[in-house]
């Protein structure tokens, strides 16, 4: 079996984080995204050692966007979902899907 | 009314121990949330949170880097800390408050004057601030990540070398005082940090934001 680069579980969060958000893929929409969704406090910069990571791993790209006055004149560095991160979100996708089928303590929602 | 303006410092400490090669951009976002009204306390918990997480994502796959980086700093700091205290020491062994045995500088127990202290702590000073300067320079590349490393093993090193040797045989503790070795140990902790950062010049500054742009 050939080894791959894989996802963790936060960084799993952060690629669809990404996805969901498209074109506005920066620190700020990024933690507020995983923050309304999980309902957990997401730091910016576990959010940027999580999008490093990645980028290493060849699953996301970033480039710099525009500076405004409220960023203290800092340009906002965006983040796109690489084709090869993509096909590893449905990997993911498919190999959680098949752990999770017919386990009984986790079907309808209750512990 | 003036707006309130984020904290400064702890953009800075970002800047300067950050490890991720995006600094700049995360203390954009972070400033961002910070007018949309975060508190200065959000701001401060952020910024030593993404400073350990960079850390942590620089080490994760330079373990060896990193242990080299703890090597030559405790090498660099006995080479220069026995010298220092060669030259110093001669000087300080001179008064009667001090004598040398071999290389040891030895408090006689007498109690020290005032200028004593300052004394001492710019010689610690240096030594760590040397030490520092040569790891950071030699790694330049992973510079923060690797003297936050060496930094935070020499507070274990001091802390255990408290615990397994005593007090009493440190010069650092001045003949056995809880406060003086603390204080010290802090002086030197401070001296690695700022001269690990020392050559951080503003080129290197800019080359850090070309390469991640």
């Amino acid at each position: 079996m050939t080894k791959r680069e894989q996802l963790g579980s936060f960084e799993l969060m952060v690629m669809l984080a990404l996805i969901r958000l498209g074109d506005n893929a920066y620190g700020v929409p990024i933690s507020e995204e995983l923050e309304r969704r999980t309902g957990r406090d997401v730091s910016i910069g576990s959010v940027y050692a999580a999008l490093e990571r990645l980028e290493d791993k060849g699953f996301v790209t970033s480039e710099l966007g525009e500076a405004t006055p409220e960023r203290g004149g800092r340009a906002k560095r965006y983040f796109r979902v690489t084709a090869r991160g993509l096909k590893e979100v449905r990997e993911t996708q498919r190999a959680l899907v098949k752990l999770w089928h017919g386990l009984p303590e986790l079907q309808g929602g209750k512990a | 009314m003036t707006p309130v303006q984020p904290p400064r410092l702890a953009a800075w400490l970002l800047r300067q121990f950050g490890s991720s090669p995006k600094n700049e951009s995360i203390i954009g976002d972070l400033n961002e949330r910070f007018r949309q009204g975060r508190s200065r306390m959000w701001y401060w918990r952020q910024v030593t949170i993404a400073i350990i997480e960079s850390a942590f994502t620089d080490l994760r796959t330079r373990k060896l880097v990193g242990l080299r980086a703890v090597v030559l700093g405790l090498i660099v700091i006995h080479i220069v800390g026995n010298t220092m205290f060669n030259l110093f020491g001669r000087v300080l062994a001179a008064t009667q408050y001090f004598r040398l045995i071999g290389v040891m500088l030895v408090p006689t127990g007498t109690p020290f004057p005032v200028w004593v202290y300052p004394f001492f702590a710019a010689v610690v000073f240096i030594v760590g601030m040397v030490s520092g300067w040569v790891v950071g320079r030699l790694h330049r590349r992973h510079r923060a990540a690797m003297v936050l490393l060496y930094a935070l093993s020499m507070l274990l090193y001091l802390f255990g070398f408290a615990i397994v040797e005593g007090l009493e045989t440190s010069a650092l503790s001045g003949g056995g005082s809880f406060a003086f070795y603390l204080v010290n140990c802090t002086v030197v902790l401070m001296g690695i940090l700022f001269g690990g950062t020392f050559h951080m010049s503003r080129r290197d500054a800019t080359c850090a934001q070309n390469v991640s742009s």
